[in-house]
């Protein structure tokens, strides 16, 4: 890509096969091309980058309520307690990408403690998705590169002249001068990812959104004043709902402090609402988490996720109970450990074990399908089935005894085979391949559900060994 | 150790059985099986391929059907002589007839109805309230012509069902009969089973879920194995061959039968046809039978001898006089060329319409014709 | 059928009327067990403990609690940190899919958390959670929100390591504790496996003695039954004296 800087055309970017023929960020166009004849150049569009990172930046809300563009080619989000709602910083960071891949976005994604860490990390670092574990991030910088951190280009020319390559504290002894410059701006427990710093005070907003907001006088920070607070905006906030004929399925929460950074919490719930005490509960639950620092200035509440609610009958007959209504309870407790890990699960028309069960939503409706009855399952099943020994006879028989993690035992009844064939649509392998179920009871009474890989005579059904697979009662 | 097969689903049980007739029978003789039975579901479709397959292998075809009655109790039946046969064959039909295209309606009353000479072997699910309710009355209504189906499925608690199954029996006092409920002849088959399966339920493979068949070991197995799977249950085992003894009909026995002509006693059909042909000779050649019309008379009625035809132109020939009595106008009726032109013109007039029905199929316009314009002349005549 | 509807009614004003609703109970309808326990059956709207069988799986400790789980009324959460339990098995005691809702958490504190969220919820029928260790401080506040809500909440206790299966005799404010360990089943005339039989212990009962019964586990609906030959040893005694 070509550019102008003052009067010349000058590369302001190039790719990997450029980059290895000598081409390098800086150089004269006129020199690239003298230097690489079939050179691809073209024209660099800074403002049109500008307005897609920024495009790139509302999209990345999805996965915090704070983000930021960072030109020229980064994004920073502050992912505080907004993690969880994707399964933890690794799965997030993993989805992120993934996403930016399949759009054609090449991304270096890094999460730390601070803003100027994630950023030197997801430059300098080999992995692509680094995380730093919190409390971790000054060790992981040291090696760094001082280009990498987030200093003026001057005071990295001075360090540079000073012979300083790397971050000088790693070494001990400093100058107070060059502790302040190279230290980025504390904060406080925000975990911080992809890319760049930037203020988040530009931190983009989705348009269209429901949101009310509160400007206070004196700035607040008493947990009890948040709440009030929080419980008035709530039910502004649902009554702007109402009109709109809507009901929310994500909020976020934003406080603007007196230090001019922004602390953001954010709840989803399973299904569209606007009642009052249900949010005000999610999002009071998380308050214990919040900052103030020096006092809030400003709190502001948006329904970054709405679908249209409208009002139904919930009680049929005057005898009859209503149905409790959980969603509430899975509101919170999605809250606290993750949207998929509360569920329910539904039956698989599947005779193989394992895939006889699926996790469906918590909410979701009732089917009728059912597992058959009057097959007796155990209650527990080992994921993956676990090897054990055994002493067989011949294949319609169970296993005179098994040994399993050491223990060897008996087997004094027996209830088999079971032949569960292999799902042949599924995977070529399975064609053929068979598996003999053999419910075991041992000396002592207890029941275990094991089964032989193959039928017993031809080798091409399955390997012919032997595997526990449950526990019964 | 002798067993019979008495439980095979072919192929025609249609979307049901995955193996063809001659398939099952190929590989019962390669493993040993003595014979087998060929139930299909309220159908003797595949009888006819399944004798013929018997004869080419060797072992012994019993003829049987599966009835599914619309109560839901499903039985196996296997006709002893022609009469039961005969009695099946008719029990079926009201049951089509009944319920239409590609559909049987059968109840347990014309099962009884039409039961006699007919071996009964219950098909069973569990040893429950139902089960002991069906085989009641089969026991009732078939006397020492019931029987009891056991067969393994490879399922939970499969020896205790059969215990179970066993002990009900004795009860009711009817012997077990072993079987192995086969839907295709070799494990592999099973695939195309499924995807059958698939078809007859209009779904794809993914979707079919449950409905495939959950019992497993549904292939034929050889006389040892089953020896092998019922240990406490020999007799069951050996009560196959039992059955096999008691089901004596063969579909041999089965030949076209013509009605008897008795127009003229002492006579076979033949011999009357013969006399009537040389009879007609004199009046049709009164000056003398040429040589050529003899040697061609000869020879179609060696011919029609050895069709064994000479009923059906006697039953022609009675049907004709019949009508010139009445003076209903009969005409010949367009059929293939035979080489029946010589006996056409040789045949009196008494019946010419015999001839009639012979020789239209020649063209108008060769020789033989003429005595059809002949005959229906001296019809013409009669009529006036 | 008017009748009936007025009936309902009334239960049900009844019941809202009623301060406490600890005073119910849920039946075993089995006589020698419920005669064991205060109020003639599981006190609703309380806390119980389960034990497994010491094999870290509590396999029978499962079905045990789902068997009473199934047996009330409305949805049920069931709490764990190993995500092992097979939900087939629990609708072959009676607890169908439908009515199960899992959470599955990273640590023993969030179950517990979780399981006192769910025992505060007002509707539930019961509530499960499997932990190692239970203190008595955060068993009281189970048992707290038990009573307000009136569901029955039971604690699996499932361990890996033996320091944490000692953690098991400490008291808990729990209203009873069990332990059920697996017996060889009932004998069967062909190969095969009978009726799984238990080995239920009533370890702990408040205002209640310990006691110990042979149980054969949970049918299709969630009950649990005495063995027969059980049965006629514990009828002999009483038979003994009516002749004496």
């Amino acid at each position: 890509m070509v550019g102008r800087e003052g009067n010349r055309n000058v590369v302001t970017a190039a790719d990997l096969s450029a980059r290895s023929l000598g081409i390098r960020i800086g150089m004269a166009a006129t020199q690239a091309q003298a230097l690489v004849a079939e050179l691809v150049v073209q024209e660099a569009d800074p403002d049109g980058d500008s307005a897609s990172l920024d495009r790139l930046a509302v999209w990345a809300l999805r996965y915090s309520p704070v983000a930021a563009a960072d030109p020229p080619d980064g994004l920073v989000l502050d992912t505080t307690g907004a993690d969880h709602l994707h399964g933890g910083e690794e799965a997030m960071l993993a989805d992120i990408a993934g996403r930016l891949a399949a759009a054609g976005v090449r991304a270096r994604l890094a999460i730390s403690d601070t803003w100027g860490a994630s950023y030197a990390l997801a430059r300098v670092s080999a992995d692509e998705r680094a995380i730093v574990p919190a409390g971790r991030t000054a060790e992981l910088l040291a090696g760094a590169p001082i280009s990498a951190l987030r200093l003026d280009p001057d005071t990295v020319a001075d360090l540079h002249k000073l012979g300083f390559d790397t971050d000088p504290r790693s070494r001990g002894g400093l100058a107070s001068a060059v502790d302040v410059a190279v230290r980025p701006a504390r904060l406080p427990p925000a975990r911080s990812g992809v890319r760049q710093g930037g203020r988040t005070d530009r931190a983009v907003r989705p348009p269209d959104v429901v949101e009310v907001r509160r400007v206070f006088a004196e700035p607040i920070a008493a947990p009890e004043t948040i709440h009030r607070y929080l419980g008035k905006l709530v039910v502004l906030l649902c009554a702007a709902l109402e009109e709109g004929g809507l009901g929310a399925r994500r909020l976020d929460l934003l406080f603007g402090r007196v230090d001019d950074r922004v602390w953001a919490v954010r709840v989803g719930t399973s299904t569209a609402t606007r009642d009052v005490k249900r949010l005000t509960r999610l999002l009071g639950d998380k308050i214990e988490t919040v900052e103030p620092g020096f006092g809030i200035e400003t709190m502001r509440l948006a329904a970054t996720l709405a679908e249209p609610l409208h009002p139904k009958q919930t009680i049929s007959s005057l005898t009859e109970e209503p149905e409790a209504d959980v969603a509430g309870l899975i509101d919170v407790l999605a809250n606290r450990v993750g949207e998929d890990r509360v569920y329910r699960y539904a039956a698989v028309a599947s005779d193989v074990p394992e895939r006889a069960v699926a996790r469906v939503a918590a909410a979701a409706l009732a089917s009728d399908d059912e597992w058959p009855a009057g097959w007796p399952r155990p209650a527990r099943l080992l994921q993956p089935p676990e090897a054990i020994e055994t002493l067989a006879l011949l294949p319609d028989h169970p296993p005179v005894s098994f040994t399993w993690r050491g223990i060897r035992r008996r087997v004094k009844r027996a209830d088999g085979p079971e032949r569960v064939f292999g799902e042949w649509w599924k995977a070529a392998p399975e064609l053929v391949a068979v598996r003999d179920y053999f419910r075991v009871e041992d000396d002592a009474g207890e029941r275990f559900w094991i089964f032989r890989a193959g039928d017993g005579e031809n080798a091409a059904t399955g390997s012919q060994r032997w595997y526990l697979h449950g526990i019964f009662a | 150790m002798s067993y019979f097969e008495l439980q095979c689903t072919s192929h025609f049980s249609f979307l049901r059985g995955a193996s063809s007739c001659e398939e099952l029978f190929a590989h019962a003789a390669t493993i040993g099986i003595a014979g087998l039975a060929i139930v299909d579901r309220n159908s003797l479709a595949g009888i006819v391929r399944a004798h013929e397959a018997a004869k080419v292998t060797g072992i012994r075809m019993i003829v049987g059907c599966r009835l599914d009655l619309v109560d839901g109790m499903s039985m196996l039946v296997y006709p002893t002589d022609r009469a039961a046969y005969a009695r099946l064959c008719r029990l079926l039909s009201v049951g089509k007839k009944r319920g239409g295209k590609a559909k049987c309606v059968l109840e347990w009353l014309d099962v009884l109805e039409y039961g006699e000479g007919l071996i009964a072997v219950l098909v069973p699910d569990e040893a429950d309230e139902i089960c002991a309710l069906r085989l009641k009355r089969l026991a009732d209504g078939f006397g020492d012509r019931a029987y009891m189906a056991l067969t393994l499925r490879r399922r939970p608690n499969d020896q205790l069902r059969i215990h179970d199954l066993s002990n009900m029996a004795a009860r009711f006092r009817v012997p077990t009969v072993a079987t192995n409920d086969v839907l295709f002849h070799e494990p592999h088959r099973r695939i195309l089973q499924d995807v059958v399966t698939c078809i007859r339920n209009r779904t794809t493979i993914d979707d079919v879920g449950f409905r495939r068949e959950r019992h497993a070991d549904r292939y034929l197995k050889p006389p040892e194995e089953m020896g092998r799977l019922f240990p406490r249950n020999p007799e069951a085992v050996a009560r196959t061959t039992e059955i096999a003894a008691r089901c004596t009909f063969s579909i041999d026995e089965l030949a076209y039968q013509y009605p008897e002509e008795r127009t003229m006693p002492g006579l076979t059909p033949q011999q009357a046809l013969e006399k009537l042909t040389w009879g007609g000779v004199k009046d049709r050649y009164p000056e003398g039978l040429p040589d050529e019309v003899k040697e061609k008379l000869d020879h179609e009625l060696a011919l029609i001898e050895r069709l064994g035809y000479a009923p059906y132109f006697l039953t022609v020939n009675s049907i004709v006089r019949f009508a010139r009595s009445r003076e209903i106008l009969c005409q010949g009726r367009g059929l293939p060329p035979t080489p029946r032109s010589a006996m056409s013109s040789a045949l009196p007039r008494s019946i010419p319409s015999a001839t009639t029905s012979c020789s239209s199929a020649s063209s108008p316009r060769n020789a033989a014709s003429r005595p059809t314009s002949t005959s229906t002349s001296s019809t013409n005549a009669g009529k006036r | 059928m008017q009748r009936s509807a007025v009936e309902d009614l009334r239960r049900r004003v009844e019941r809202l009327a009623a301060p406490r609703r600890g005073r119910e109970a849920l039946p075993f309808g089995i006589e020698v067990i419920d005669r064991a326990l205060p109020g003639g059956g599981l006190a609703v709207g309380a806390l119980h403990e389960v034990a497994g069988d010491g094999a870290v799986h509590g396999a029978a400790a499962a079905l045990f609690a789902a068997g009473v789980a199934a047996r009330t009324r409305g949805k049920v959460l069931w709490c764990f940190t190993r995500a092992d339990l097979f939900a087939p098995s629990l609708t072959q005691v009676g607890l169908s899919a439908a009515r199960v809702i899992y959470v599955e958490c990273g640590d023993d504190k969030t179950v517990l958390a979780c399981f006192e969220e769910g025992l505060r919820h007002q509707g539930l029928g019961a509530v499960v959670a499997e932990v190692a260790r239970l203190s008595m401080t955060a068993s009281r506040r189970l048992q707290l929100a038990a009573e307000t809500s009136g569901a029955i909440g039971i604690a699996i206790r499932r361990w890996r390591r033996q320091t944490e299966a000692a953690d098991f005799g400490q008291p808990t404010a729990a209203v009873t504790r069990w332990r059920v360990t697996a017996l060889p089943s009932a004998p069967l005339p062909v190969p095969g496996v009978g009726r799984a039989r238990w080995q239920l212990e009533l370890i702990r009962c408040r205002a209640g003695e310990s006691a110990d019964f042979v149980v054969e586990a949970c049918d299709a609906k969630g009950r649990l039954h005495i063995p027969a030959d059980v049965a006629n040893r514990l009828l002999a005694p009483q038979a003994r004296l009516a002749t004496a």
